[in-house]
């Protein structure tokens, strides 16, 4: 009976105790979830219905197009005829894709390599690979601005280099400023990929890398053999996470010119979304072009990581 | 100790280590000349500029601090809409107000998510964690033109006490690590809280919580850093609030107004010192293992 009577109490304490849970889970996410539902499911939904839209200045709203619904995707295939070369931004935000995966990610891995052995100077070049994620970056641009331009352009033209205009090497107009500029880009951006990198090295069992080192290996095979496995899918994560940044990435253009005009030898196709978004009086007209633009790329993006996904997968078998 | 010693003499150098070696010194020196260099410009009159400009193989030999003096005097900007000037305490406040509370979101948030979907065995709680997983593989381009639009209607645009909200979202890396660091915790601790009569509530931040704190604290500090330094989110969502950024990045665009380029990375480096200490302050903390929170077994 008192066991009985026990096991009822017990129950119903259970039941209570899961209700409480119950209330106090949802408590716990109910506004984060409503944040993201608002911020992230309506924005997509509004973004994919902009793209339909277009903007009314009389109602200051933005209507649904009555007379042609793609008119705006249409609009992003005709930027070419008027004027933008859409292929050279494609290109360039491919060259600056491909730079980031390969002469981004290699040296990022063998720096990490170096401090994760804790070879001479390891914390010393921990410190100053992730000073410029620390250092605003609008400081180091305009220095490095200044840099070249007052510095190194002024120098070459002491030598008898001549530059068409006073921005000199970094002229966006010119075939100097695009190299430099991603030179720049990939030279400041090592610090995350070396602190993830160096953590997920931590994780490698120190017997593994021992053992051999007894049976001979050098430290290249060791890194390709033993550590490189080991970190594979930290890597296979920036990659993918880096595709994004192929419609994304503006290469820091906009610290360092602004809103600037045809300047396709530069410009990526993040620099051009970005400068089309701009405050200014007659913004809204792009926003619902820029939203079909948007999505055009959004579904280009999506293919191009279910491909990576796949190399990946065959790579990893 | 004596082994050790030796191990460590008797470590081969190999090649690799050598050419890496070297390389992060070239890393080292490129970064460093043109920070040197902005920093000696920084103490150059405009008019001894001029002449390094006409020979730029010699740097100037008089420096002062008068373009610190002018540059803090001259560090006033009108926002967006406005007739008055806001002076650099006003930007200093602004830009406190809106890295403070949009670190704490972006931390606070995070957290209290990954804890909920790692310490309850809810359904919801796993459908929290694809949700943050799709959304980080799934890149959404050009959605910015609908933000705005969608903040400006619900009254987050231009609204420095509540543009926080924008950045209270659990969909970032540091949900997987918290995620993880509560996951790692023993599910002994939470069951011997409730036997001693502890609430939900009360294991939370005394029970639980007290296990990523470190974590807490340079996740709350990268984000702090990261808020002070973007200037791009408030020059777009927070035109009548300029912060230290939006104000960095118009006087970079007319630098001829404001005693040209020696004065510009003196007025920058006045608003980046205070940043760079706290990193240099907490730089062991910051470079740490930032998954070393939770049991250590």
């Amino acid at each position: 009976m008192t066991k009985a009577l026990l096991g009822g109490y017990n129950r119903s304490n259970k039941v209570k105790s899961g209700t409480k849970d119950a209330i106090f889970f949802y408590a716990l996410l109910i506004l984060p979830v409503l944040q993201f539902i608002i911020f992230y499911i309506y924005v997509n939904f509004n973004s994919i219905l902009m793209s339909f839209q277009r903007y009314d200045s009389t109602q200051a709203s933005f209507v649904f197009l009555t007379d042609n619904a793609f008119k705006n995707f249409q609009g992003v295939f005709e930027l070419t005829s008027l004027g933008l070369d859409l292929g050279r931004l494609a290109l360039n935000s491919l060259i600056l894709w491909l730079c980031i995966v390969i002469f981004g990610t290699i040296p990022a891995i063998i720096f990490s390599y170096y401090i994760y052995r804790k070879r001479a100077l390891c914390h010393f070049f921990k410190f100053f690979l992730f000073l410029p994620s620390i250092i605003p970056s609008i400081l180091l641009t305009t220095i490095f601005k200044g840099f070249m331009i007052d510095c190194i352009s002024n120098i070459m033209q002491v030598f008898g280099v001549t530059f068409k205009t006073s921005n000199g090497l970094l002229d966006p107009y010119s075939n100097t400023a695009f190299p430099i500029l991603l030179a720049y880009y990939i030279w400041i951006s090592f610090g995350s990929q070396v602190l993830f990198y160096t953590n997920a090295m931590a994780q490698v069992s120190p017997s593994l890398v021992e053992a051999s080192q007894l049976d001979g290996c050098g430290e290249s095979r060791i890194l390709l053999h033993v550590v490189l496995p080991g970190i594979l899918p930290t890597v296979k994560t920036f990659i993918i996470a880096s595709i994004a940044g192929l419609f994304t990435n503006q290469m820091m253009l906009f610290n360092f010119y602004g809103v600037i005009d045809n300047a396709p030898r530069i410009a990526t196709i993040g620099y051009f979304i970005y400068s089309m978004a701009a405050p200014g009086p007659s913004n809204y007209d792009n926003y619902p072009l820029m939203a079909a633009f948007g999505l055009c790329c959004s579904v280009l993006a999506i293919g191009a990581i279910f491909g990576i996904n796949q190399l990946f997968k065959r790579f990893e078998k | 100790m004596m082994r050790r010693e030796s191990a460590k003499t008797h470590r081969k150098t190999s090649p690799l280590f050598v050419i890496v070696f070297v390389v992060l010194i070239i890393y080292v020196v490129v970064l460093l000349v043109p920070l040197i260099w902005g920093l000696f410009i920084s103490f150059v009159s405009r008019d001894a500029y001029s002449e390094y400009l006409h020979n730029p193989l010699v740097l100037p030999t008089s420096y002062s601090f008068m373009n610190y003096i002018n540059g803090f005097n001259d560090f006033n900007i009108k926002p967006v809409g406005s007739y008055t000037e806001q002076n650099i305490f006003e930007i200093l406040g602004q830009t406190l107000i809106y890295s403070i509370s949009c670190s704490l979101a972006a931390t606070i948030v995070p957290c209290v998510c990954a804890y909920a979907a790692a310490r309850y065995n809810f359904k919801f709680g796993k459908v929290i964690y694809g949700i943050v997983i799709v959304t980080m593989a799934i890149p959404i381009v050009g959605n910015l033109p609908s933000e705005i639009v969608v903040a400006q209607r619900l009254g987050i645009f231009d609204n420095l006490w509540l543009f926080w909200i924008m950045k209270a979202n659990f969909l970032s890396i540091y949900f997987l690590l918290f995620h993880s660091i509560f996951k790692g915790i023993p599910m002994a601790y939470t069951e011997a809280a409730k036997i001693d009569g502890a609430g939900n509530f009360k294991i939370m931040i005394n029970c639980i919580m007290p296990f990523a704190l470190g974590t807490i604290g340079i996740v709350f500090l990268l984000n702090f850093i990261n808020f002070w330094n973007d200037y791009q989110i408030p020059y777009y969502y927070l035109p009548s609030y300029p912060v230290v950024g939006t104000a960095v990045f118009n006087f970079s665009l007319h630098s001829e107004k404001f005693g040209g380029i020696p004065q510009l990375i003196a007025m920058i480096f006045i608003v980046a010192i205070p940043i760079i200490a706290l990193a240099i302050a907490f730089n062991k903390k910051l470079m740490s293992n930032l998954s070393d929170g939770g049991i250590k077994e």
